[in-house]
């Protein structure tokens, strides 16, 4: 089982990286991002965490919350 | 690819060699295009994300399986179409060969999904599944579910991943093979659901443009190999590489695009390793690459290999080419290999190519009488930056086309006079499908396609200069503003009458897609909420970034048949901000303003506000 705070705190590292607008994303608030920066958050998150993040999952993670949350029901 | 990975991971990829003697695309039907590749030992090689070997499809088998799936597919009326979810996987090439053999018609579709997409996605399956109005219904395993919601209550006898189409009753006999004037396919335009258009193309005009490509745009050899990442539903992906190959028994490595834009790194490893020699992306692609791969990267890769690196789908600017050049010279990349071309799904894929081995050619005119009346005359020498526009050469057309360059009146222009670009020939297509009205505004009776875009002719090569249609072509893809302006609608402080998208050139030279809104006085909290709101459904619906303006009512400019003009929006919006690019905006951080702005906040006409957004380069799709 992987630690959600780990989690939570490898996306908020992964979004930093990626965004080019420096805007504090809340737990609900939208991602907010284009699909080539969509595209580089989750190779990020994918190194940072050696997991491999499928459709299903990015089609309902609209909000850093869903995200996690998709995340953390991964294998 | 992932889930092939386990079995299939000690496979050898095909070799570059066919073993039979080559053939240029000189086939009348895409069946017999496959007959012939089948008897070679080339195919398909599919890779995943970690750039493994994941799965290998040569075209015997690709061949054998799309014929046993044919015979189930055999029971649907011939010419029925069928929806295809064209993710880059082997069970689409099946899917859409077994067609062939059914004398169906596939129609691929968009298998990309945004951020929080799923209903976006769903939304859009169901409104192209609708408009072709398709018997049946296919999509890898990670797309079936969403294909299955958005197919549930239209009439489609059957949906389902291949496995579900295998066990299907086999009937006994194929029916005739497609004749060369039956549809090859159906091919939809851009991912637009307010403005779905399946450009209808015959078999003939298929085998006519792939055989024009191979021969006459560059000369393919017996020991050519592709790389490609790009989507098979988009034109360069689907006729230039899938159908391509097949047609020309060249084997493939093919990189899925979600992969790519993860680690375009990938892309160059997979050429490097597997000696490739051409590969196509647009402008973007390259731009990609030359961003993320990192000194060390490129010092470890050989991409001496490469003779045909294709450029096309969208404006070309110059200096993501040159970037791309000077990122992977290290690796022996040869810039002479760039190869711009222009085409448009509208003439199955390609219109015009340079010649190979010249690199790309940039003619520079003055940019003011350029403005003034069209005319692309040679900037002086010592003209500075400002007084001059670059545009690059895009070949001449091949052979199957006649090109003629028109003024608004329809009148011909001679060499260096800029108009609208109307071709025809053997590869246009018949027109869109079930919607004879847009048909018959792009294509005449006599044979010649609108292309709505414009440029000027110098010796026959062509040269792109903008566009004349209101589309936005960002990172190659086309969106529609009518697609943006709806989304923007269903907000409840709009209507209909009060958005206008369109787009202007972004700081690294391509284009920033940017909405206006007008609404009634609010103050500016409840304004940024709205453009915030604007914002993420853009993004979640189409994938893109736009800039968002709300202004006050009775802003927008209004044609004088009271229409919603959208380039007075543009030139007045660029007015208004005192910019000529995205990037010089004050607020590009933010992504909107919501200040109500006034207008005549600079009151300093900036002469880029008369310019097309792509005003360097190609244009094509």
């Amino acid at each position: 089982m992987r630690d959600r705070a780990e989690v939570e705190e490898v996306v908020r590292q992964a979004l930093r990286a990626v965004r080019t607008e420096e805007v504090d994303v809340g737990a609900g608030d939208a991602l907010g991002l284009d699909s080539t920066q969509a595209m580089e958050l989750i190779m990020q998150i994918e190194e940072r965490l050696d997991i491999s993040i499928p459709v299903d999952t990015l089609a309902d993670s609209r909000t850093f919350d869903q995200l996690c949350s998709g995340i953390m029901r991964l294998d | 690819m992932r889930e092939d990975r386990s079995n299939k991971a000690k496979e050898e990829a095909t070799a570059t060699v066919s073993g039979i003697a080559l053939r240029r695309a000189d086939f009348s039907t895409l069946t017999e295009a496959l007959d012939y590749a089948a008897q070679g030992c080339t195919g398909f090689n599919f890779y995943d994300g970690r750039g493994e070997l994941a799965c290998v499809l040569p075209y015997r088998e690709l061949r054998e399986e799309a014929i046993r799936l044919a015979r189930r597919l055999a029971a649907f009326d011939r010419g029925s179409r069928v929806a295809l979810v064209a993710h880059t996987h082997r069970d689409f090439a099946v899917m859409f060969f077994a067609c062939q053999y059914a004398a169906l018609v596939p129609v691929p579709l968009a298998a990309a999904i945004h951020l929080g997409g799923r209903n976006a996605y769903i939304r859009h399956l169901r409104e192209l599944v609708r408009d072709c109005g398709a018997v049946a219904a296919f999509a890898p395993a990670d797309f079936v579910g969403m294909l299955h919601e958005a197919a549930g209550d239209l009439a489609v006898a059957h949906v389902g991943t291949l496995e579900d189409f295998m066990a299907l009753p086999a009937g006994t006999e194929l029916p005739a093979p497609p004749a060369a004037h039956e549809l090859a396919y159906l091919q939809y335009t851009s991912g637009s659901t307010r403005f779905p258009r399946g450009t209808m193309i015959t078999q003939a005009a298929a085998m006519a443009n792939l055989e024009g490509i191979f021969n006459h745009g560059f000369e393919i050899a017996a020991d050519d190999r592709f790389c490609s990442w790009l989507p098979f539903y988009h034109d360069m992906g689907l006729v230039g590489i899938v159908l391509g190959c097949v047609a020309t028994q060249r084997s493939v490595d093919y990189l899925a695009t979600r992969d790519f834009a993860m680690r375009p790194r990938l892309w160059l490893k997979l050429i490097a390793q597997n000696r490739g020699t051409i590969s196509f992306s647009p402008p973007f692609g390259y731009a990609l690459a030359a961003r993320r791969v990192r000194p060390k990267d490129a010092d470890g890769l050989d991409l001496s290999s490469w003779r045909v690196a294709g450029v096309g789908a969208e404006m070309i600017h110059p200096e993501w080419l040159t970037n791309f050049a000077e990122a992977l010279a290290p690796a022996r990349f040869d810039p002479r290999a760039f190869l711009p071309c222009y085409g448009m799904a509208e003439c199955a894929l390609a219109v015009s190519f340079v010649p190979v081995g010249g690199g790309f050619e940039i003619d520079y005119v003055d940019a003011e009488r350029l403005a003034r009346s069209n005319e692309a005359m040679h900037a002086s020498a010592g003209a500075s930056e400002r007084k001059r526009s670059g545009f690059v050469n895009c070949g001449k057309a091949l052979p199957g086309f006649e090109v003629e360059i028109r003024d608004e009146a329809g009148r011909l222009l001679p060499d260096r006079r800029c108009g609208r670009i109307f071709l025809r020939g053997s590869s246009v297509m018949s027109g869109y499908f079930g919607n004879p009205e847009a048909s018959r505004e792009v294509l005449s009776e006599d044979g010649w396609l609108n292309t709505g875009d414009l440029g000027y002719r110098v010796d026959g090569a062509l040269y792109l200069t903008g566009r004349a249609k209101d589309l936005l072509i960002i990172n190659g893809r086309n969106v529609w503003p009518q697609d943006i302006e709806h989304l923007a609608e269903q907000q409840p402080e709009l209507r209909a009458t009060d958005t206008s998208a369109f787009s202007i050139v972004s700081g690294e030279g391509g284009e920033a897609a940017v909405l206006v809104v007008q609404c009634r006085e609010m103050d500016s909290a409840s304004a940024a909420s709205l453009a915030r709101r604007l914002r993420h459904s853009v993004q979640a619906e189409l994938g893109i970034e736009c800039l968002v303006d709300v202004v006050p009512p009775h802003t927008l400019p209004r044609t004088s048949s009271g229409k919603l003009s959208r380039s007075s929006t543009r030139k007045q919006f660029l007015e208004r901000h005192g910019v000529e690019r995205a990037s010089d905006l004050a607020w590009i951080g933010k992504g909107f303003c919501a200040h109500h702005a006034s207008a005549g906040a600079s009151p300093v006409s900036a002469r880029g506000a008369d310019q097309e957004p792509g005003s360097a380069g190609i244009n094509a799709t």
